[in-house]
């Protein structure tokens, strides 16, 4: 089966190595106090113009000096991560393979779009936001977990 | 779609890793096509079916509702 958007099986290994350990940080990281006091650089000049920090409504009047790189980190591991294991080959990709890879896509974009639905109705204010946060990776997330279920885990359930 | 798989195993004594192997592709795929939960495309189907020397309607046959 061709299939020109996946890549190499080896990135495999770096896509656990990344969202693994990303994973249990991201809800390390939700429990920290105050998480800005990490991992804090100091921004450069010419990048000041670049960033929006968003103090009120739409403003950016606000241009830090400092920033806590904490969460981009954490969050563009687990991104590039889960990218990786949902974008790489098996050792042999064959097709009932490719249609597990689309059923996964097909769930991750259902349970998506219904919890979208569920927090649209029981969420407001600033913990609707909070929750989108995590939204960003439940795609992902789940794509990559029923892939992997049903390749890896559920075939030792039912052995020949 | 019905598949004879398991029966031309049987008489060949070989198993669904040495058939996967064979047509290359991975054992959970010969075991989803031998339970019937995934319908092979044409091309593997003819070359499972030429492993055990026959042909594909030998070995697969349509269903009612297929």
């Amino acid at each position: 089966m061709k299939n020109n958007l996946l890549i190499s099986h080896r990135w495999k290994t770096l896509g656990w190595i990344l969202a693994v350990p990303a994973f249990f940080a991201g809800i390390y990281l939700m429990y920290l106090d105050s998480p800005d006091d990490y991992f804090q650089v100091t921004v450069p000049r010419w990048l000041e113009g670049f960033l929006w920090v968003d103090d009120g409504f739409w403003n950016s009047t606000v241009k830090p000096t400092t920033l806590s790189l904490l969460d981009e980190v954490i969050c563009i591991s687990l991104l590039l991560g889960l990218l990786l294991l949902a974008f790489s080959k098996e050792k042999i990709e064959d097709e009932w393979i490719q249609r597990v890879r689309l059923e996964s896509l097909q769930w991750a974009i259902l349970i998506n779009t219904l919890l979208l639905i569920a927090f649209t109705i029981f969420m407001h204010g600033f913990i609707f936001v909070a929750v989108m946060e995590l939204n960003m990776f439940t795609p992902l997330l789940v794509f990559v977990g029923r892939f992997y279920y049903v390749l890896r885990i559920k075939p030792s359930f039912s052995k020949q | 779609m019905k598949n004879t798989i398991r029966v031309e195993r049987a008489i060949l004594n070989i198993s669904q890793a040495e058939l996967a192997e064979r047509v290359q592709v991975t054992r959970q795929t010969i075991n989803a096509i031998e339970l019937g939960k995934y319908s092979p495309s044409a091309v593997l189907a003819i070359k499972i079916a030429r492993v055990f020397g026959k042909k594909m309607e030998d070995v697969f046959e349509l269903e009612e509702g297929d």
